[in-house]
């Protein structure tokens, strides 16, 4: 759901289907030239060599995370959007998450 | 793949389809300096013609709708504008990154709260000499010396990311060594420009100010040792890729995936490409910058086009509305461009 260009920051806390994850405030979506990307557009210096770009499924992913989701119904949204086996998406999303999370792009309720 | 390659194609579309990826913003052109070398403070019109706060972030949104990345606020001095605040954190709820141009005198804590709510990608403070003395021979204002360096300072204890560059010319080369150390001393990067650009077409007064180009490469090859080698690569590097059968004058990003917009919303495909500005109307940004584009690439390239088959083109730094400011023809040369590519290609080929 994402390349990011630069390694991971330190571990965090696994993640389970009843984890609630949100969005970090003032991280936009950005559409730029065919590529979609998050910015954080405060309190972190936006470094080139810590793009965060999606694919088609971390844009859906991000746009359902407009408010708190668990990652069971996160999963299920996945699957349903792109007919996919429920447990690959559920494995998808806890990956694509957990990279927003290191990166502080998204935090947990 | 690889996230690198993505950003590569991201900037190939932007230049095939038209999309403004890069814009730069000149909030105003008022300064608090009078530098002698100047180009900006010259051209600039009277302050009651600078866009509003809210026609600056009307622009700002639609370049971002537009697709833009990054956005550069300069000037004359940016920080002058008592909405500077309101402009940047505007700016950069837009998702865009952001870069600053600024002499670093006008810093203060005011200032430091706000790039601290939504830091920039890079804060480049020019640098006008290593002494207060040489403050007031190129700026007129000695104090600004010690306004420069506590500005930076300041922007430094904050963990914000700074870089300095100066203008390598005959007030300020004497110093050029001793800025060079001081800004090791601090760690912080230096980079300099040694292609003092007239201020208006057939503006000789700025040949006194320029260093004569075989003194600008002794100069480098003296202070700059390393940079032999550097550029013995970026010319190998060059021949492999030289299209001599390049038919379009501009070779650039201007106008391709770049842009301009001076203090009074006059949209350009770079500062220096007056003639093919575009006034900003709201809502019609694109649209501008657009017919820039359509613009510098109708221009042909002369026939024969010399530059393209030039072997110290990577030294060069002139480009079409240079060379129109220095001898009347955008399909010209700027001389002392030429000169100056030319010693620095000879001691590219100078082994390390």
């Amino acid at each position: 759901m994402n390349e990011s260009t630069s390694p991971t920051n330190e571990p965090i806390e696994l993640l389970t289907a009843d984890s609630l994850v949100g969005p970090q405030e003032g991280v936009v979506l950005r559409h730029v030239a065919g590529e979609h990307m998050l910015v954080p557009s405060v309190a972190r210096e936006v470094d080139l060599d810590s793009l965060f770009l999606l694919n088609a499924t971390g844009v859906f992913v991000w746009e359902q995370l407009a408010s708190e989701q668990s990652v069971a119904d996160l999963s299920a949204a996945v699957a349903q959007q792109f007919s996919v086996d429920p447990d690959a998406a559920a494995a998808d999303v806890v990956t694509f998450l957990s990279s927003l999370l290191e990166r502080k792009l998204a935090v947990r309720a | 793949m690889t996230p690198e390659a993505r950003l590569n194609a991201m900037r190939h579309r932007a230049a095939a389809e038209g999309i403004p990826l890069h814009a730069t913003l000149a909030l105003t052109h008022r300064c608090n300096f009078r530098c002698v070398h100047c180009y900006v403070l010259p051209n600039a019109k009277a302050p009651s013609t600078e866009l509003s706060t809210e026609d600056w972030l009307a622009l700002a949104q639609e370049a971002a709708d537009a697709g833009c990345f990054s956005i550069l606020l300069t000037g004359g001095e940016p920080l002058l504008r008592d909405d500077f605040a309101d402009i940047y954190l505007g700016i950069r709820k837009m998702g865009v990154h952001v870069m600053l141009f600024s002499n670093a005198s006008r810093v203060d804590e005011r200032i430091i709260q706000t790039l601290q709510t939504a830091p920039p990608r890079l804060i480049e403070v020019t640098m006008y000499g290593a002494s207060p003395e040489t403050y007031e021979r190129v700026t007129g204002r000695a104090e600004g010396f010690d306004e420069a360096w506590r500005g930076i300072r300041l922007l430094r204890e904050a963990g914000l990311p700074v870089r300095l560059k100066t203008v390598l010319m005959q007030p300020t080369r004497d110093d050029f060594e001793t800025l060079r150390e001081m800004a090791a001393v601090d760690d912080l990067p230096l980079r300099y420009d040694a292609m003092i650009q007239p201020r208006f077409p057939g503006d000789t007064d700025m040949e006194r100010l320029r260093i004569p180009p075989a003194e600008v490469a002794e100069m480098e090859a003296r202070l700059i040792p390393e940079l032999a080698g550097q550029w013995k690569q970026q010319r190998e590097r060059q021949a492999k890729q030289m299209d001599t059968s390049a038919t379009h004058l501009y070779s650039c990003a201007a106008g391709a995936i770049s842009f301009y917009v001076s203090a009074e919303g006059m949209v350009q495909p770079c500062v220096s490409a007056v003639r093919h500005g575009v006034r900003y109307e709201r809502g019609e940004l694109l649209s501008a910058f657009r017919k820039g584009r359509q613009a510098v690439r109708s221009i042909p390239a002369p026939v024969p086009f010399e530059c393209a088959a030039c072997g110290d083109r990577v030294f060069c730094g002139s480009c079409p509305p240079i060379a129109e400011l220095d001898c009347g023809d955008e399909r010209g040369k700027c001389a002392y461009a030429c000169a100056l590519a030319h010693e620095r290609g000879k001691h590219s080929e100078i082994s390390v």
